[in-house]
C-alpha cells in the first residue's frame, strides 16, 4: 500500500481533471467553429470571382459583334 | 500502418506531446490522489493498481498518440524519454510533491518509462500485419504490461513492497483492460488528428 487516504488530493485531482476536460471540449468547439468559417469564406470568394467574370465577359462579346450598316 | 524515419519537426513534436504530457499528469494527480483511489476508493490490492489503472493508461495515451499522429520510427521512444526527463524536471526544479512508492523523477522511473516507449516501438514495427485498430489494442496492452511488470520486478521491491502472488492475476487484467482502453482511445483520437495535421502540411 501507498500510505493514508488523502480525499483532499483525490477531490482536487477530480477538479483538474473536470477542469482539463471542460477546457478541451472548449478548444475542440473553437477549432471547429474557425475550421468551418475558412470553409466557407473561399467558396463566397469564388462566387463572386465567377460573377466578375461574366461581367468581364459580356463587353468582350459586344465588341466582337460587327456593326450593321 | 507505415513508419518513416522522424524528421526534426516529427522529432520536436514528439517531445513536446511528451512534455505536455507530463506536465498535465503531474497538474491532474497530485500526491496521494491515484493511491486513494484505487486503495481507498476501489478497494483494489497494492502494489501496482495506480501503475495499472492510471498511471499506464495515461503514458500509453500520450506515447502511442505522438507515435500515430507523426507516424514515424522512433517516435514513441522520444515521446515517452520527454515524459520522464519533463517529470523529472519538474519534480526537482518546481518541487511538485508525488507519492513515494511511484518513485517519479529517479532514474529507475526514468528507466521504466522508457521501456514502455520501447515496448511501444516494437509492436509498433513487428504487428505492422494486424488492422490499426488491432495495432493501437495490442501496443497498449504489451506497453501497459511491460510498466507493471518493470514496477514490480525493480521500483516497488525498494520503494513499497514485493507484489503477493495471489493478487497477480486482478492486477494483470486491470492492466491488460486501461492498456487495452488506452490503446483504443487513441485509435480514435488519432484518426482526427492525423488528418488535420496532414491537411495543415499540405496548406
Amino acid at each position: 500500500m501507498c500510505g493514508p487516504a488523502d480525499f483532499g488530493a483525490l477531490h482536487t485531482s477530480l477538479a483538474r481533471l473536470a477542469a482539463l476536460f471542460a477546457g478541451g471540449v472548449t478548444t475542440y468547439v473553437v477549432y471547429k467553429i474557425v475550421s468551418l468559417c475558412r470553409e466557407r469564406r473561399p467558396e463566397r470568394g469564388t462566387h463572386k470571382e465567377a460573377a466578375y467574370d461574366l461581367l468581364r465577359a459580356l463587353p468582350v462579346q459586344g465588341s466582337g459583334e460587327r456593326p450593321n450598316s | 500502418m507505415k513508419l518513416s524515419a522522424a524528421s526534426p519537426k516529427e522529432i520536436a513534436l514528439g517531445a513536446a506531446l511528451g512534455a505536455v504530457g507530463a506536465a498535465i499528469f503531474l497538474f491532474a494527480f497530485p500526491a496521494g490522489s491515484i493511491s486513494t483511489l484505487v486503495h481507498d476508493v476501489l478497494r483494489l490490492p497494492g502494489p501496482g493498481a495506480g501503475i495499472a489503472l492510471v498511471f499506464g493508461p495515461f503514458l500509453v495515451f500520450v506515447v502511442l498518440l505522438s507515435s500515430l499522429v507523426t507516424q514515424a520510427n522512433g517516435e514513441a521512444l522520444i515521446a515517452a524519454l520527454a515524459f520522464g526527463i519533463s517529470c523529472t524536471l519538474l519534480v526537482h526544479a518546481f518541487g511538485v510533491r508525488t507519492g513515494p512508492a511511484g518513485a517519479f523523477g529517479s532514474l529507475l522511473f526514468l528507466a521504466a518509462v522508457v521501456a514502455l516507449g520501447l515496448a511501444v516501438e516494437v509492436v509498433l514495427v513487428v504487428g505492422r500485419a494486424f488492422p490499426r485498430a488491432w495495432h493501437c489494442v495490442l501496443a497498449g496492452c504489451v506497453a501497459n504490461a511491460v510498466l507493471l511488470v518493470f514496477y514490480w520486478l525493480v521500483i516497488f521491491p525498494r520503494t513499497a513492497s514485493w507484489v503477493r502472488w495471489k493478487d497477480l492475476p486482478l492486477l494483470m487484467g486491470i492492466c491488460l483492460v486501461g492498456g487495452l482502453l488506452a490503446g483504443y482511445l487513441v485509435w480514435l483520437v488519432s484518426q482526427p488528428l492525423s488528418r488535420a495535421l496532414a491537411l495543415r502540411q499540405k496548406e
